[in-house]
């Protein structure tokens, strides 16, 4: 009895971090389609800074995970190439690259995500779709503006756990921090430029600019959207591999 | 009124139109090859440009590839990758001009890439395609695609001339085409065909396709008197020309690309039918390879290991054929910083002639947004001794290269 007194709460945590995060996801969802531009500044420990463009397009797929399409325009060398991406909720994710110098289309496993993301300090699992199937969570704490709520991933991750301070106001993280396998604070990021969006009858927030810092190297990347769309009916050609090879 | 509406019709145009460019200084030094016709050192600029436009379902595109070399005066060429006009409503397009194909699942070995001709001077890792004319048909449906092409003329592939020190090649006349057992012709129009039809299973991409046209994945040649001395026993010749001779080729293979255990497995199995009178023996060809990619520090490694076979053909049969029995290894590594700096390292071995190796090693990094400097070594380790049979062409191919190149 005494042991069930010390491991509901655990339960009850669990539950409540996964509550929440359900309710954020079902807010969230319902914006049928997303264009924008992308623009990323990455710093070094220096302060020196460079800067990346692309243009991103997401379908989202009712039951499954979202597709989308990164375009990368700079830096030059790699204009042109382009990312598919198909999330699943549970199954791996499908993923092709296409190089327009080749004119060949890649399919590449997506297992490997903890990679940076063009040098930035993003990984491809930062930026890749976030399905609540693919963690585990835990309540932490909650005050009048947010909730904080730790996740843990079931599949293969860059991290040993994630803490995320969502806002009430947005549903959506506003910061998060990210812990790598040594269980060390290893990044962290803050969301911010929240721009309120209406698709049909919902409305949702998506914040305009991420600033990534890294504790441990000093370098950081900032992301930043501009022209973001909300609620396009993209046509499904556009997130066919077939396809990659054949739009500009 | 009209003038100003043309104006802001010239304006709409042009700004749907996409103009990119780039600049390359590049510098070769080979090892004396002890052959005073060939250059040890070439420097060269290297110009690519492309535009592209769209308007509703049309758009049009046009990449030139251009090379001059200040040393060696045959290695100069300018010939399109692309350039051609399409119709395309998403699910079908049509596409007419010179084209660009590749079909292949495979990296360094691909058997079932035989579309278009390439330009051979360069490094086996960066063998540039040629445009081949063709009016192409693709349909797009559920997850799949089958596209079509006729190409009715025959683009000569590009080999390094007499002054390259990049292999053995002597200096090639015109190409032939092989019609009957006795009959050539140098008409280069002929009809070419072909299509793929390509889908996914599971966590496959598999591609089925079927060619029929003059084929240019190996080089014969014919030796043309065009001199001779007078003996006694009469008029023997003393020069030739030599004239690659090409022929007609149909094959049907199939490709496919497979996540599996976190990596990718790639295959290629690909039949070719020759005509009777080229006297060539029909034959099949396999390839296969995986790549798998792992996190090491802040960047990614990735290791590649592939290997061909061709079956049912003697050692003769396969002496023009650079590879025919040969496995690859590979490594690149993408330190995934700022500069984009990347190190290739990949030796091709000789599974039949255990003396043949060919090695590449490669670093390369941007240096801004707009400039990419890259530095190499091509090394053969293949001695001639069966008279040039598989990598003995390119025996004294060795060199160290640097290129750097400016985007616009």
């Amino acid at each position: 009895m005494k042991f069930l007194l010390l491991i509901l709460p655990i339960f009850a945590m669990a539950n409540k971090g996964l509550e929440i995060t359900q309710k954020i996801d079902t807010h969230n969802t319902g914006f049928v389609g997303e264009e924008s531009k992308m623009t990323m500044v990455l710093i070094n420990a220096q302060g020196d800074k460079i800067k990346r463009e692309l243009i991103s397009k997401t379908k989202e797929i009712p039951k499954d995970g979202d597709k989308s399409l990164i375009k990368f325009l700079i830096p030059k060398d790699v204009e042109g190439t382009k990312m598919l991406t198909w999330s699943h909720k549970k199954d791996d994710d499908d993923q092709w690259l296409f190089l327009p110098s080749l004119k060949k289309t890649k399919r590449i496993h997506s297992s490997n995500k903890t990679s940076s993301f063009m040098g930035s300090e993003f990984s491809y699992e930062d930026l890749g779709s976030q399905e609540v199937e693919k963690y585990n969570y835990k309540f932490i704490s909650e005050d009048d503006k947010n909730w904080v709520i730790e996740r843990t991933p079931l599949k293969k991750s860059g991290y040993s756990k994630q803490v995320s301070t969502i806002s009430k106001k947005y549903m959506n993280a506003v910061k998060i921090d990210y812990f790598n396998k040594r269980k060390e604070l290893m990044k962290t990021a803050f969301f911010d430029n929240f721009k309120e969006y209406s698709v049909g009858k919902k409305k949702m927030y998506r914040a305009g600019k991420i600033h990534m810092k890294n504790l441990l190297t000093k370098k950081e990347s900032i992301l930043e959207w501009s022209n973001r769309r909300m609620g396009i009916k993209h046509k499904d050609t556009t997130f066919k591999k077939e396809g990659l090879n054949e739009t500009f | 009124m009209k003038l100003f509406s043309l104006f802001f019709l010239a304006l709409s145009l042009f700004s749907m139109t996409k103009f990119n460019a780039d600049v390359g200084f590049n510098q070769r030094l080979f090892k004396d090859d002890d052959n005073s016709k060939t250059k040890s050192y070439n420097p060269a600029i290297n110009l690519k440009f492309g535009v592209k436009h769209k308007t509703n379902n049309f758009k049009a595109k046009v990449l030139m590839d251009s090379l001059y070399d200040f040393a060696d005066k045959e290695r100069f060429y300018f010939y399109p990758e692309e350039a051609w006009v399409a119709y395309d409503n998403d699910e079908d397009i049509i596409k007419l001009g010179f084209q660009h194909l590749n079909w292949s699942s495979t990296e360094a070995f691909r058997p079932s890439d035989i579309v278009n001709s390439r330009n051979f001077d360069g490094t086996i890792k960066n063998a540039n395609k040629i445009g081949e004319l063709m009016l192409s048909y693709k349909k797009i449906f559920g997850n799949s695609s089958v596209m079509a092409f006729y190409a009715p003329y025959f683009m000569k592939p590009l080999y390094p001339g007499e002054e390259n020190s990049y292999g053995a090649f002597p200096d090639l006349e015109d190409p032939i085409i092989l019609e009957d057992r006795n009959s050539t012709t140098d008409d280069l129009w002929h009809h070419q065909f072909g299509g793929i039809l390509n889908f996914t299973i599971g966590k496959s991409d598999i591609g089925i396709h079927y060619v029929n046209h003059i084929d240019r994945s190996e080089l014969d040649v014919s030796l043309f008197p065009t001199n001779f001395i007078v003996t006694p026993l009469g008029p023997v010749p003393s020069s030739f020309d030599i004239v690659p001779v090409f022929s007609r080729v149909s094959q049907v293979g199939i490709t496919s690309q497979t996540a599996i255990f976190e990596s990718i497995l790639k295959t290629e199995l690909v039949h070719r039918n020759h005509p009777d009178y080229t006297g060539k023996k029909d034959h099949m060809i396999g390839s296969l390879g995986i790549e798998k990619s792992f996190s090491l520090g802040d960047g990614e490694l990735t290791a590649l290991a592939e290997g061909i076979y061709t079956f049912s053909l003697n050692n003769l049969q396969t002496q023009n054929v650079l590879f025919d029995n040969d496995a690859l290894l590979g490594f690149r590594y993408a330190f995934n910083d700022t500069a984009g700096k990347e190190i290739n390292f990949s030796v091709i071995s000789d599974l039949k002639y255990f003396n043949q190796h060919i090695y590449n090693f490669d670093y390369s990094q941007r240096i801004g947004n707009d400039w990419k400097a890259e530095i190499g070594l091509n090394f053969v380790d293949a001695q001639v001794k069966n008279n040039y049979i598989g990598a003995e062409v390119l025996d004294n191919a060795d060199f160290i290269y640097a290129n750097i190149k400016r985007y616009f």
